[in-house]
């Protein structure tokens, strides 16, 4: 790890770019921020942060804000359809 | 089931087409006897019976026009044909059939999102605004590849469901495996969801129609449990480009006679143009499914051009087909510049000669046997013709350089002085002019004659320069269309492969592209007219309608392409048709349609993997499938290549297995989010995120 510093604001600065391109306004992202930003000073308190920190206040963070969902879940306002199984007469054409 | 009978138009039908086979061949046969008379040995020689033959043939099919448009036109003039949907299902009379589940399918194929969308949206409007939309559903079937195109397909449906509001009833639907091209995936969709829906109305890429057109047709259909096709006559609109605006023009001008007469002539024997129609499921589901095509060479494999084929499938199952001319409200689109035309014809020249097929299979009514015949000759004709010029060329060739033959039937005592009778040529010339010109002052006359229309295209005085500016470039354009549809006729009989893919709807013609693509037939005209100065001055100037065409295919083609040549017509009043001057609310709404995209420097898979809210309903998506261990093998692979050296490290192929797969998609977000400063990846996001601030 580089600079703790430079570290923290590019982690800092990434989150905030993260939330305000899933859709939150800049003060709800103001928010989400403050509390990544009081975890980071937790960790950097106990001690040097690693790598593995930052990882793992990104992933926290990500979770907590913005969780990814699993494949086949429908997206809200999707309409469905379910499906209704037919079948194809195919035509015969004779000589 | 089998073919209907008994039916009251089959009589009418009947004398119909006898009186036209009988007014084509008297003409025919007199233009024979004419090019009898023209030619100097009068047909004795073998090359001369050639050239009676072709000119039979191709004088056959322009007669059959001429005679389709004044049947068009006494039609008109009379009142319209009582036995048509039109005449039997008057308006008032279908208010009260109530109306059943219909699907509006729109099959789509590396097309403009933005323009297939916006038809989408304009239709649905203008269906809820009809009051009755709780019975139609929406689907967009696409058939794209390329996850740069149907990445954003998925991303407009969703937009424009947003857009339209809960009621919106618009699904997406993308084939992963294209089997079989449209009919494919139309059959996929019948498969999946026919059996929700009585009828289903199918659209093209760009077409558009009215809600009170689909409410229309589905009514009929509900009158008539023995209609299994309808048919509309779609009318063009949107045209820009000059090349565009003097089709749209043709099609206002012209169309109806052409159509009118054409759905009087086929009556419930008509065909399927394979969008802006409306079909009866069930029927087709049981009866019209394609098998692969099992001939020799280009007869072989999926059917290109379906939609006639379908018709002759549902006919034979016993219901009817019908070409309703008089729908108000059907449109489509016509590709921008000559060069896409062209670029469409070698698809429908493969699809059309494929007809040969069927042409003399049994149980194909006499009516489809005509239709596959006249689709077939839409292609075959322009070899016809460059065959007749080919044996025109060499029978002056040897007339010229040959000592004169005076006994050219060996079999025969008597001698034979070959002689040129000029009037009989000029009276010829004149007749076929009259021929392929006359329909074309039937249609103004019959405009001038309706006042509303007349006035909704300039007048009569901008109406009759615009057809003069039409057949100039009508005349200018069939040399180059002839020598385009005599390759790929060549080029189907050697069954070279075809290219499917969108077309293109928006985009202008440069000079490179123009004179390349045209290149090899200036070349030829040149050498042809040369040849032809050589031989015989008066040959040369016979020459030079077609020579002259070919020669200048290329500016005429940059010069047609061009968007401000087409809006310079328009303020000049010209080539007007009712859409321009007075668009319907449907046509306005797909003008104004808002942009569904905003334009993007990333590219759709590079978004859907950094962009948060597009990854999370990409994700969500995806197909929830088996996550077995040969996937998570080829999962961990793709993605840490991916990782490394970008998207352009997996191929368009990877790139949609990786988007399908979903795991694979949020794996790629979350690395991606962390990749190391010196990385693609990480450039890549900070524009992302720039671009987002």
């Amino acid at each position: 790890m580089s600079d703790p510093g430079e570290a923290s604001q590019a982690l800092l600065t990434r989150a905030f770019s993260y939330l305000r391109l899933s859709g939150m306004d800049a003060a709800q992202c103001c928010r989400a921020v403050e509390g990544l930003a009081g975890a980071l000073a937790d960790t950097l308190t106990r001690g040097t942060a690693t790598e593995a920190d930052f990882a793992a206040l990104w992933a926290a963070f990500i979770e907590r804000s913005a969780p990814v969902r699993a494949p086949g879940g429908a997206e809200e306002g999707a309409p469905t359809l379910p499906i209704l199984r037919g079948s194809i007469g195919y035509a015969r054409f004779g000589r | 089931m089998s073919a209907p009978r008994g039916r009251a138009w089959q009589g009418s039908a009947r004398w119909r087409r006898w009186l036209l086979a009988l007014l084509v061949a008297a003409q025919t046969t007199a233009a024979c006897y004419a090019m009898l008379g023209v030619l100097p040995y009068h047909g004795s020689t073998g090359l001369e019976r050639a050239i009676v033959a072709v000119s039979a043939i191709l004088f056959g099919w322009i007669s059959a026009g001429f005679w389709l448009a004044t049947f068009g036109f006494v039609i008109r003039r009379c009142g319209g044909d009582p036995l048509s949907p039109g005449a039997r299902f008057p308006d008032a009379a279908l208010e009260a059939v109530a109306l059943a589940p219909t699907a509006v399918v729109f099959p789509i194929y590396h097309e403009d999102v933005q323009r297939t969308l916006a038809g989408v949206r304009a239709v649905w409007r203008d269906v809820m605004r009809s009051g009755l939309g709780e019975h139609f559903t929406f689907f967009v079937l696409s058939d794209s590849r390329d996850p740069a195109v149907w990445l954003l397909e998925r991303e407009a449906c969703q937009r424009l469901r947003e857009e339209l509001g809960a009621q919106c009833r618009l699904h997406y639907r993308r084939r992963t495996i294209n089997l079989n091209r449209k009919t494919g995936n139309v059959a996929d969709f019948l498969r999946r969801w026919g059996r929700h829906f009585t009828y289903m109305i199918v659209m093209d890429a760009d077409s558009v129609m009215q809600g009170a057109a689909l409410v229309r047709m589905v009514r009929v259909m509900a009158s008539d449990p023995k209609i299994g096709i309808l048919q509309t006559a779609p009318t063009l609109i949107n045209a820009v480009s000059a090349h565009a605006r003097i089709q749209q023009f043709a099609t206002r001008l012209y169309g109806p006679l052409f159509t009118d007469g054409l759905a009087a002539l086929q009556l419930g024997e008509a065909v399927f143009w394979g969008h802006n129609a409306i079909i009866r499921v069930e029927a087709f589901m049981r009866h019209c499914g394609l098998r692969h095509l099992r001939g020799w060479g280009f007869l072989r494999g999926s059917v290109l051009s379906h939609d006639f084929v379908e018709a002759a499938c549902i006919w034979r199952a016993g219901y009817e087909v019908w070409l309703d001319p008089h729908v108000e409200g059907s449109f489509e689109e016509s590709p921008p510049t000559l060069v896409d035309e062209l670029e469409r014809d070698r698809r429908w020249a493969h699809g059309n000669l494929q007809h040969l097929y069927f042409l003399f299979r049994r149980g194909v009514s006499g009516a489809h046997r005509m239709a596959f015949a006249n689709g077939i000759m839409a292609y075959l004709a322009s070899a016809l013709w460059f065959a007749y010029l080919v044996l025109i060329t060499v029978e002056l060739a040897q007339f010229t350089l040959r000592p004169i033959e005076y006994f050219p039937d060996p079999n025969s005592p008597f001698p034979v002085w070959p002689e040129w009778q000029p009037q009989w040529a000029i009276n010829l010339a004149v007749s076929t002019l009259f021929v392929l010109f006359a329909p074309k002052l039937l249609a103004l006359i019959d405009v001038a004659l309706d006042r509303e229309r007349r006035r909704a295209m300039g007048g009569v005085g901008r109406l009759a320069l615009g057809m003069v500016l039409e057949m100039a470039v009508s005349i200018l354009l069939s040399p180059i269309r002839m020598l385009s549809h005599t390759r790929y006729v060549v080029v189907t009989l050697l069954n070279l492969p075809v290219r499917w893919a969108g077309q293109n709807r928006t985009e202008e013609i440069g000079w490179a592209h123009a004179v390349l693509h045209h290149a090899p037939g200036s070349v030829l005209a040149l050498g042809w007219a040369g040849f032809a100065y050589w031989l015989q001055p008066l040959f040369f100037y016979w020459s030079l309608p077609i020579a002259v065409p070919l020669l200048l295919a290329a500016p005429v083609t940059v010069w047609l392409s061009r968007f401000g040549s087409g809006r310079a017509l328009r303020r000049a009043g010209l080539l007007l048709t009712i859409d321009e001057t007075h668009p319907s609310a449907v046509v306005r709404d797909l003008q104004q349609a808002p942009a569904l995209l905003q334009p993007s420097a990333v590219g759709a898979f590079e978004t859907a993997v950094i962009d948060p809210q597009r990854n999370r309903f990409h994700v969500a998506q995806a197909r929830r499938r088996a996550d077995t261990a040969l996937r998570r093998q080829r999962r961990a692979a793709l993605v840490a290549r991916c990782l490394a050296g970008g998207p352009a490290a997996v191929s368009t192929a990877e790139q949609a297995w990786l988007v399908d797969d979903g795991r694979a998609l949020a794996e790629l977000h979350a690395a991606v989010w962390c990749a190391p400063p010196d990385t693609w990846w990480h450039a890549r996001v900070a524009q992302v995120c720039a671009a987002g601030q």
